[in-house]
């Protein structure tokens, strides 16, 4: 009886310390998942929380300013666009007209200042849909 | 010649649907040449199989671009290694090497498993015929390999530049060893449920399969994490990139359940909690194919939005119902024969290790699904980062270090509160010295101590066992140190094995804790002659350089590296631009047992300045050295021991008399 009531009071203990890391990383490591159409139309600065931004680098856009890691170009959903700021080191695969996943905050310009900056890669297991030009 | 590989895979899907028929037809009427006709058919596939395989390499070897897969993975200006590599470098060709690869495990396994235990035989063959059916199926109907055009370009598209790495050539056939690995203990298990009422449910068996899974999988993260560090140029090797954590979730519960079945083999308990363990692995397997293949979430690797997800979903719903509901069928027959003795036991000690593992798994799952789950919940995607899985993950693995160090020194049945202390003492002392020794030199991160005391502690627990071992034989055989070393490992190959493997895992923890708590980097932009210090090192650079090498413009950065006045000589960084408007990174890389230097041409100006990125990440290699011990401890804990069989022999004999 005692040994299933320290089971019981053990597994309590591991599951609320569980839930409460879980809250606590939840807490630290969330972004909202927006579209550039989603963050165009909010009023600038009135969105200072992090979020994370899918689109694609639209072409002719992208300034690269190596001596001081000034990246800017302008992602786009097709139908809005946003210029984005970053500063950092690029991924090897970023380039005009691929995916990225932008993470930061829109500042009150209406330009987001990314931290992070993310690539997707188009050739990693199959090659990209050979309808969209490359 | 795509024909004769798409007829192969056809007349494969054909015979691996009637080797499932006929074994479970065959084993209802209680007729075994059906099952022996259903088992033929599996060979009859592998050879099937082969057969696509081998028109697949030799399309790729011949650079045959009618083939679009040929097309897409090969080019004229690739090496011809990497173009066979390729094979597994795109979906079809990977869905193509895991049917393959299963078909050779089933083979294995119907000879060993079906002649140990040949009731099992019919429910193996069922089973590996349906996994196999389904990847047949994939690869016939959803994503053929072999599909042609009628008008074959001149020059392919090659793989991405990034993909074109040893290492990576390496790490998906590895990864995948320890993936389609995970089938067989779940074939086993399942045969077993179906076929009766049996003392193990088959997990004593399956755990020599779960073990190479195991170390499959290890060896292909730690592959994985090698490639990530030396070819896409970020400083680190672990990002809890969906893909990465694809891996590493049925590592976590592979891990657990080899631990969980020691308890099953010595007290005959937990047969319920080992045989859900074997069928999670399993359906995480699937999964992590799943996350791989569908793009279902955004990560750096997966992109590809398909249809594959539905047919996987689907798949691995129907597997774990017809699994789960096998484990209720034969609930109660799958009851313990002992209870938990005492809550201070060896028993509780690997109880908690296996939640704890399991917790991790859970975390791990949650935050990959994350995006998913709260879409569906809140109608917002939300993404969870690195943060999360460090604020979780962390504080469970010093749990798991402390239960690693206290583990081995705990009794079986019911510990004494007084020997187990008796038996911390010297490597809890160990632990605190060299605690006291990394606060005396300096270190003050107090996460990083923590690490370091625990790894102390249990690297001393692994030494004192060690040393008790010798003793005892040199006291009743009078050998030598050496010799007494070698043969207590020799005959308890899977203790002291698994010993070898937690040192590894040691100098892992210590390589990560280091490199991640550790690491400085700066960013710099040089004129040439100019030097920038990183931690201990000085790098000057002197000067740009621009060469074509393989299709691809080389831009190298010459540096000359010091440490103090010592010259440790030249170093250079580069950076490959492709027409395509690929570009990869060469990082320049210094290692040594203390820290690597790592350097990174960022970027550069028409007037030659060069932007580098340094980083010194401290103990780096300690993770690589780990992976090479944690190797020597899998084969040693994998040759088989004799005494073993001896000892399992008894367990089994009542296992198939009707009243059990």
């Amino acid at each position: 009886m005692r040994r299933t009531l320290v089971f019981a009071a053990g597994a309590v203990a591991i599951v609320l310390s569980l839930a409460y890391l879980v809250y606590g990383g939840i807490q630290q490591g969330a972004t909202y998942w927006v579209t550039v159409g989603e963050l165009e139309q909010r009023a600038p600065g009135t969105a200072a929380d992090r979020v994370r931004l899918g689109g694609t680098v639209a072409p002719g856009t992208v300034r690269w300013d190596a001596p001081h890691r000034h990246l800017r170009f302008v992602v786009t959903d097709g139908q809005h666009a946003l210029p984005v700021a970053y500063s950092g080191v690029v991924p090897d695969i970023f380039a005009e007209g691929r995916q990225v996943v932008v993470e930061g905050t829109l500042d009150r310009s209406g330009t987001f200042d990314a931290t992070t900056l993310l690539a997707k890669c188009p050739t990693k297991y199959n090659p990209a849909d050979p309808k969209t030009p490359q | 010649m795509a024909d004769l590989g798409r007829f192969s895979l056809f007349g494969a899907l054909v015979l691996a649907l009637y080797a499932l028929a006929a074994a479970a037809l065959g084993a209802r009427a209680r007729r075994p040449e059906v099952v022996r006709s259903a088992s033929r058919a599996l060979v009859a596939v592998a050879v099937l199989e082969g057969v696509a395989a081998a028109v697949l390499w030799t399309a790729l070897g011949t650079r045959d671009y009618s083939f679009q897969y040929v097309v897409s993975h090969v080019s004229d200006a690739q090496p011809l290694l990497y173009d066979l590599t390729s094979f597994w470098g795109g979906m079809e060709g990977s869905l193509l090497l895991w049917a393959l690869l299963l078909s050779g495990y089933t083979l294995l396994a119907l000879r060993s498993v079906g002649r140990q235990r040949p009731p099992l035989r019919p429910g193996l063959v069922a089973v590996c015929a349906g996994v196999s059916a389904f990847f047949l199926f994939m690869l016939a109907f959803v994503t053929p390999p072999f599909a042609t055009s009628s008008f074959p370009p001149a020059d392919g598209r090659g793989m991405n530049p990034l993909l074109l790495n040893p290492w990576m050539a390496i790490h998906p056939p590895t990864l995948y060893l320890g993936f389609v690995g995970l089938t067989v203990p779940f074939a086993i298990v399942v045969a077993t449920l179906i076929s009766g009422p049996s003392g193990d449910a088959g997990v004593l068996l399956a755990r020599r399969w779960m073990l190479w899974a195991w170390y499959c999988l290890t060896m292909g993260l730690m592959f994985g994490a090698k490639w990530s560090y030396v070819v896409l140029g970020w400083g680190g090797y672990w990002a809890w990139d969906p893909v990465e954590n694809a891996a590493l979730m049925p590592w976590l519960v592979a891990t657990a359940f080899l631990h969980s079945v020691m308890i099953q083999e010595r007290r005959e308990m937990l047969t319920r909690w080992n045989v859900v363990l074997v069928i999670l692995a399993f359906g995480l397997s699937i999964f992590g194919t799943f996350l791989t293949r569908s793009g279902v979430l955004s990560s750096i690797h997966s992109f590809t939005q398909s249809p594959l997800g539905a047919f996987f979903l689907g798949f691995l719903a129907l597997a774990l119902l017809v699994a789960f509901g096998l484990v209720a069928w034969r609930w109660d027959e799958l009851r313990s024969r002992n209870e938990l003795d005492a809550t201070l036991s060896r028993e509780s000690a690997f109880l908690l290790n296996n939640v704890l593992f399991l917790a991790v798994a859970f975390s791990v799952f949650l935050g990959t699904v994350f995006p998913i789950v709260s879409a569906v919940l809140t109608g917002r995607a939300i993404n969870v980062g690195p943060p999360f899985f460090d604020h979780i993950v962390v504080p469970i693995a010093f749990g798991i270090l402390v239960l690693m160090g206290i583990g081995p020194l705990i009794a079986w049945r019911r510990a004494s509160a007084e020997s187990l202390r008796r038996n911390v003492q010297l490597p809890a002392a160990a632990g605190i010295v060299l605690g006291v020794a990394l606060l005396a030199a300096g270190v003050r991160a107090p996460g990083a101590v923590l690490a370091f005391v625990l790894c102390g502690f249990v690297a001393a627990t692994v030494a004192v066992e060690g040393v008790r071992g010798v003793r005892v034989r040199r006291a009743h055989r009078g050998e030598g140190p050496v010799r007494a070393l070698v043969a207590l490992v020799a005959h308890n190959r899977r203790r002291y094995g698994g010993y070898i493997v937690h040192l590894g895992i040691l100098l892992l923890f210590c390589g990560v804790t280091g490199s991640s708590v550790f690491s400085t980097q700066r960013v710099v932009t040089l004129g040439p002659g100019e030097t920038a210090a990183v931690g201990e090192y000085r790098v000057r650079f002197d000067g740009l350089s621009q060469s074509t090498r393989g299709g691809a413009l080389v831009i190298a950065a010459s540096l000359r590296v010091f440490e103090g006045t010592r010259d440790l000589g030249p170093f250079a960084a580069r950076r490959s631009l492709y027409l395509a408007g690929d570009s990869t990174t060469d990082v320049a890389l210094r290692s040594t047992p203390r820290d690597d230097l790592y350097v990174i041409l960022a970027g550069w100006t028409q007037d030659g300045r060069a932007t580098l990125r340094l980083l010194v990440n401290p103990l780096v290699a300690w993770m690589w050295a780990g992976g090479l011990v944690v190797t020597l401890g899998a084969v040693i804990a994998m040759i088989p021991e004799r005494r073993a069989v001896q000892e399992g022999a008894p367990a089994f004999r009542g296992a198939w008399s009707a009243g059990e």
